[in-house]
């Protein structure tokens, strides 16, 4: 027999299972489903024969299915509440720039005439022309920058929303990058809604969902919470705990947070180096007595172009030990609060960076936010003068406004440490 | 290219008032595991058909192997022949399945009483006999003698994805070409006799 024989009489006889049709990718993945459910359910026994427990209710009441993070024991033990099928899925027209990353919220709005209960992870699908990831619902410890959002049941009445958070971070060397579409599933629903992130519009300031997703980039998905609570805050609600010993405690009651409509903004100063620009503008109070909190405000810049680019924080020693913050008993998430009325007001540090660059926009205009996170209106700030975008914005935390000047020479030192550093 | 399946399915029992995200590192991969499973599925069925004979098991075994990969993929993506794991894995399920040797077994016993057949036109061999031929062979001699013959796998790379020596796949084709000559000239001699 020659080995042309045998390889022939092989290929002949297996021709015709080597031309099989391959099943569709469902029926592998519905397999490898079923391995996971075989497997978990073959270590839930373990543990429970380990541990001398009676399998049951008890070990599983607070696991959260896979799919919904729905915990397995409410359906028993809560009554019953019609599911949400009939949901709006989109983006928020809200993101926020944190310190991890930046932070989108994926909104489900009730188009059901009745209210409905939704409770945990939202089912997210990210798939790109090179990559497909799938976001479920787990239990662990992230690194973020805003407070834990627990998976409480929500109840959304019709029209009402409900929101989860998305937070993307992106490494410094960020490459690869492409615009995704996500697939997003409500919590306990079946059917998915694809989110595709169109190209934004000439002038349009912020594009609601993330336009793109590079290699390395890190997700966080939160549980839904109400649609009505700030992005980026603990959900829900925390009590304040002790105050932080960084800062005196203020006397009194807490006045409420500054709303920017509560605010009146003005540029004080603005002075160009060879390292930059600095711009010094100015926050008071327009009525009654409010706190700025965060310690930080959030700065988007508009540019003649069209280019709206984030303000990044930026601190240096003199900036941080001339802030001059009290605490009223808040958490890590917001630790400060400064007090402001009609006689006190609080600088706002702007650096524009240059040193290096050859490609620079017009500054036209600001909008100030007076929290840490971006959302909601802000105040606009038109910008006369020929102030140039050549890298990213710096702010600083809130400084105090007297003595005049000082917050303008902090703000140069900055620039020039900023310099120093390459930024 | 597309699918990685992150590591978010693996769910962790949650500690009292610990945060609860889902937190992943996409990774771009090089290969598509649909494109992938497409490409190979047939191979992988016909090369299990091979050791087993029969048609459904070696479709059970791919598939099997095939939900493996896929909650492998993003780190078998990265390899430079995850053909090669997939075969080592679908070679080892299906031989680890005693059940379904035996059943390969007593099928070729079946086949073989049921011989001679029309051998395909071009094809000097028996091809028909071939089947039942081979499962009587070892089962290890079956392997390599197919990675060899229907795979065209070189006999250094045989040795690699079955970790053996060179030698020991070069005996094992050696034993398996001569107990199948052996098979398949007690089947011409039955054909002739016909």
């Amino acid at each position: 027999m020659r080995d042309e024989d045998l390889r022939a009489a092989l290929a002949s006889w297996l021709r015709p299972a080597r031309d099989a049709r391959p099943p569709d990718i469902s029926v592998i993945r519905r397999r490898l489903r079923r391995r996971r459910a075989r497997g978990a359910a073959a270590g839930m026994a373990a543990l429970a024969v380990a541990a001398g427990a009676t399998f049951g209710i008890g070990l599983t009441a607070d696991r959260s299915s896979p799919a919904t993070g729905r915990p397995a024991g409410t359906a028993a033990s809560q009554p019953a509440t019609p599911t949400c099928d009939s949901l709006r899925v989109f983006w928020s027209d809200q993101a926020a720039d944190t310190m991890p990353g930046t932070v989108y919220a994926l909104v489900f709005r009730n188009t059901a005439a009745r209210s409905c209960m939704l409770q945990g992870w939202p089912a997210v699908t990210v798939r790109g022309p090179d990559f497909l990831t799938r976001l479920r619902a787990f239990d662990g410890s992230a690194s973020g920058g805003w407070g834990p959002i627990e998976a409480t049941r929500v109840r959304l009445r019709p029209g009402a929303d409900a929101a989860a958070d998305v937070q993307i971070g992106s490494p410094a060397d960020a490459a690869q990058c492409a615009a995704p579409a996500w697939s997003v599933t409500p919590p306990g629903g079946r059917r998915s809604t694809v989110l595709h992130q169109a190209p934004a519009p000439t002038g349009h300031r912020q594009p609601a969902g993330p336009a793109s997703l590079c290699a390395n980039d890190s997700i966080e998905v939160s549980p839904v919470y109400p649609g009505d609570q700030p992005l980026t805050s603990p959900y829900p609600p925390r009590p304040a705990p002790a105050t932080s010993p960084l800062y005196p405690e203020a006397a009194g009651p807490e006045p409420p947070a500054c709303a920017a409509t509560a605010l009146r903004a003005r540029v004080t100063s603005t002075q160009t180096g060879r390292d930059g620009s600095v711009v010094i503008l100015r926050l008071s109070a327009s009525g009654p007595g409010c706190t700025l909190r965060g310690g930080i405000p959030t700065i988007r810049l508009h540019e003649a172009d069209g280019a709206d680019p984030m303000g990044k924080i930026f601190s240096t020693p003199q900036s941080l030990s001339a802030s001059a913050l009290v605490a009223y008993g808040h958490t890590i998430a917001a630790p400060v609060a400064l007090p402001l009325s009609e006689r006190t007001s609080a600088a706002v540090a702007l650096l524009l960076p240059r040193a290096g660059a050859s490609a620079c926009g017009r500054l036209t205009s600001l909008t100030v936010y007076p929290t840490l996170v971006g959302l909601g209106p802000g105040l606009s700030i038109g910008i006369s003068g020929a102030l140039q975008v050549c890298r990213i914005p710096l702010v600083l935390g809130f400084l105090p406004a007297s003595p005049a000047g000082q917050a303008a020479a902090i703000a140069r030192q900055a620039l020039q440490a900023a310099a120093r550093k390459g930024l | 290219m597309r699918a990685a399946i992150s590591d978010c399915y693996r769910e962790r029992q949650p500690a009292p008032g610990s945060r609860r995200v889902c937190s992943v590192t996409l990774r771009h991969l090089g290969r598509d595991f649909e494109e992938f499973y497409q490409a190979n599925y047939g191979l992988t069925v016909a090369l299990v058909t091979a050791v087993l004979g029969n048609r459904q098991d070696a479709e059970d075994v791919a598939q099997e192997t095939f939900a493996r990969a896929l909650a492998r993929w993003p780190r078998l993506s990265s390899y430079e022949l995850p053909e090669a794991w997939v075969r080592q894995v679908a070679l080892r399920l299906a031989v680890d399945s005693g059940r379904r040797l035996r059943r390969a077994i007593k099928t070729a016993l079946r086949l073989r009483a049921t011989l001679p057949a029309e051998p395909e036109p071009g094809v000097s061999l028996p091809f028909t006999a071939l089947g039942p031929a081979l499962m009587l062979l070892p089962v290890r001699e079956r392997e390599v003698i197919v990675l060899h013959y229907f795979v065209d796998l070189p006999v250094e790379r045989i040795a690699h994805e079955c970790r053996i020596p060179a030698g020991t796949v070069k005996a094992r084709l050696v034993s398996g070409r001569r107990r199948l000559e052996r098979e398949l000239g007690q089947t011409r001699e039955r054909m002739s006799d016909a």
